[in-house]
């Protein structure tokens, strides 16, 4: 649904974006994951036609970002970070305005807010104004703007930023039910709510593309480990249950060293994949080891 | 196209309507016009509602030196300002849509203001005077002739900064220059010069003038109409420009 292809973006003599590839599965969740200023807003204002892109090419729901922006623009819901709205508007006021500016049919305006105003749960202030509402309800009105044209994709950039816990919990919730009849892609630097929400993850890092793949495929690759004891091996380090563990990076290194173990007559308790979790992952990725 | 054009002007109207700068500011520059050309000249002039006209229409265009920026001023910088320009260009509409529609608004409220000033020498009718609805007309069509050259370089102004007050100076400055300038150029060449003809068009005091006194000029509505445009042509690439970064 979303391709992208040596993505080059320059700032002047500054390279936020180094040529970098992905691509987002239709009907996916996919979690955009960096940290702050790793090119993360620049990719999705590439990908909502705000910037050009300096070098390569950007492709959303079939069309080219550059030669068919307003195909792109049809077909895309966009929340920039910054979730702006015209605090003087009635919410209801509001999502009217953006529905037409987006083409909806004047016959049908009425009905595509208030469906997107009720699955973005803010049907109840409709007639409150912007500038009244809490940080949590402008988020959901901003999402519900995104939606309000049916959209294929929805390009969100990290929803949940600002948020009380409680509110980021109600928009993690609706970002994944937004995920059932269309493709999202969302940026974020918050590991939970990746793996609360998303089945897919791109991870950016210093304007580079570190990782790309289904969520579960992220959280593994670790080496194997053995624990062991009365035998010693070097790297091992001591436990506090007086056993012994080394980490390798593949099966047969592990299966060489458990042997030299038994070899030794020492104990073998345990030689298994170490499950490595997404923020150990995440960190990795973002420190320089992998990348 | 208009479609689009015309939902963003509306929704422009709604901030003009709800916000109070455009109602004092207007209330103002009425009670100020007013005040200058009001019942004491209207019985200076004995009557002559066709030289009343030709001052109401000067104390207007004067006007619009300050009502135009003021109107004009926060059309697109304030939309940079608060971050609603990039949710504003990211929806399908081109960014000539957004420059337009942002115009229009400005300038359906502006000529509200013009058409109270034009239908001004009705004031007369009890003092025994016959206003000339011709007269009224092309005096209405100057003005907002004039305005719309006036907030299209507001609009322009507004397109460079997102600050509503740099703006505002900013355009002040354009309107100013748009005003003065042509006069001024034209005083320091010689009739034979290739650009005085030019510059003897662009006179928008002239045209006003011209108005007030009853003469429909269609090169003086052209004129307006082509200064108008092109101001709106460099707004619209302002915009553009942050696709070439």
């Amino acid at each position: 649904m979303i391709e992208v292809d040596g993505l080059v973006k320059r700032y002047g003599g500054f390279t936020a974006l180094h040529g970098i590839s992905f691509a987002v599965r239709g009907g996916s969740v996919t979690a955009f994951l960096g940290l702050n200023g790793a090119g993360k807003s620049t990719t999705l204002r590439v990908l909502s036609c705000f910037l050009p892109p300096t070098s390569g090419t950007v492709t959303v729901a079939g069309h080219d970002a550059v030669r068919a922006s307003e195909a792109v623009r049809r077909e895309i819901g966009y929340l920039p970070e910054s979730v702006p709205l015209h605090p003087e508007m009635k919410v209801g006021e509001y999502l009217r305005f953006r529905a037409r500016l987006k083409g909806v049919a004047a016959t049908e305006v009425s009905a595509a807010v208030s469906q997107a105003a009720s699955r973005c749960k803010v049907d109840d202030v409709v007639a409150a104004p912007i500038g009244s509402l809490s940080k949590g309800y402008r988020q959901r009105v901003g999402i519900a703007d995104a939606i309000v044209h049916r959209p294929k994709v929805l390009i969100l950039d990290e929803p949940t930023s600002g948020l009380d816990p409680a509110q980021r919990l109600q928009v993690r919730a609706l970002v994944k039910e937004l995920g059932s009849d269309r493709t999202v892609f969302v940026s974020t630097h918050i590991i939970p709510e990746v793996e609360a929400t998303c089945d897919d993850i791109v991870v950016i890092h210093r304007g580079r593309i570190v990782a790309s793949g289904p969520l579960a495929s992220m959280a593994r690759g670790g080496g194997v480990r053995i624990i062991f004891e009365k035998a010693s091996l070097p790297n091992a380090d001591l436990r506090d249950d007086g056993r012994s563990q080394a980490v390798f990076a593949s099966a047969e290194l592990a299966s060489s060293a458990a042997a030299a173990v038994v070899k030794q007559g020492g104990t073998l308790h345990e030689l298994a994949p170490v499950r490595e979790g997404l923020e150990a992952a995440f960190s990795r990725l973002t420190t320089g080891a992998d990348a | 196209m208009i479609s689009r054009t015309w939902i963003i002007a509306r929704r422009e109207l709604l901030s003009f309507a709800v916000g109070p700068v455009t109602w004092v500011t207007m209330a103002a520059a009425l009670a100020l016009a007013a005040w200058i050309a009001g019942p004491r000249a209207l019985a200076a002039s004995g009557g002559d509602l066709s030289g009343f006209t030709v001052q109401s229409c000067g104390i207007w265009l004067g006007m619009q030196m300050y009502l135009a920026p003021v109107l004009s001023m926060r059309l697109l910088s304030e939309e940079r300002r608060s971050g609603t320009f990039e949710a504003l260009v990211t929806a399908p509409v081109s960014d000539v849509e957004v420059v337009v529609g942002k115009f229009f608004a400005a300038w359906i409220v502006h000529a509200v203001g013009a058409s109270i000033v034009a239908v001004w020498p009705l004031v007369g009718v009890p003092f025994g005077g016959s206003p000339d609805p011709g007269q009224m007309f092309s005096a209405w069509l100057g003005l907002v002739g004039t305005g719309s050259v006036f907030i299209a370089a507001g609009t322009f102004a507004s397109s460079l900064t997102s600050s509503q007050m740099l703006a505002g100076f900013l355009a002040m400055a354009f309107c100013l220059l748009l005003r003065f300038l042509p006069a001024a150029a034209l005083a320091a060449l010689t009739e034979e010069h290739v650009l005085s003809r030019a510059l003897a068009r662009a006179n928008l005091e002239a045209q006003i003038l011209d108005a007030a006194r009853g003469l429909v000029d269609v090169v003086n509505v052209a004129t307006q109409a082509a200064m108008t445009a092109a101001l709106l042509l460099f707004a619209t690439r302002t915009l553009e420009s942050r696709r070439w970064q």
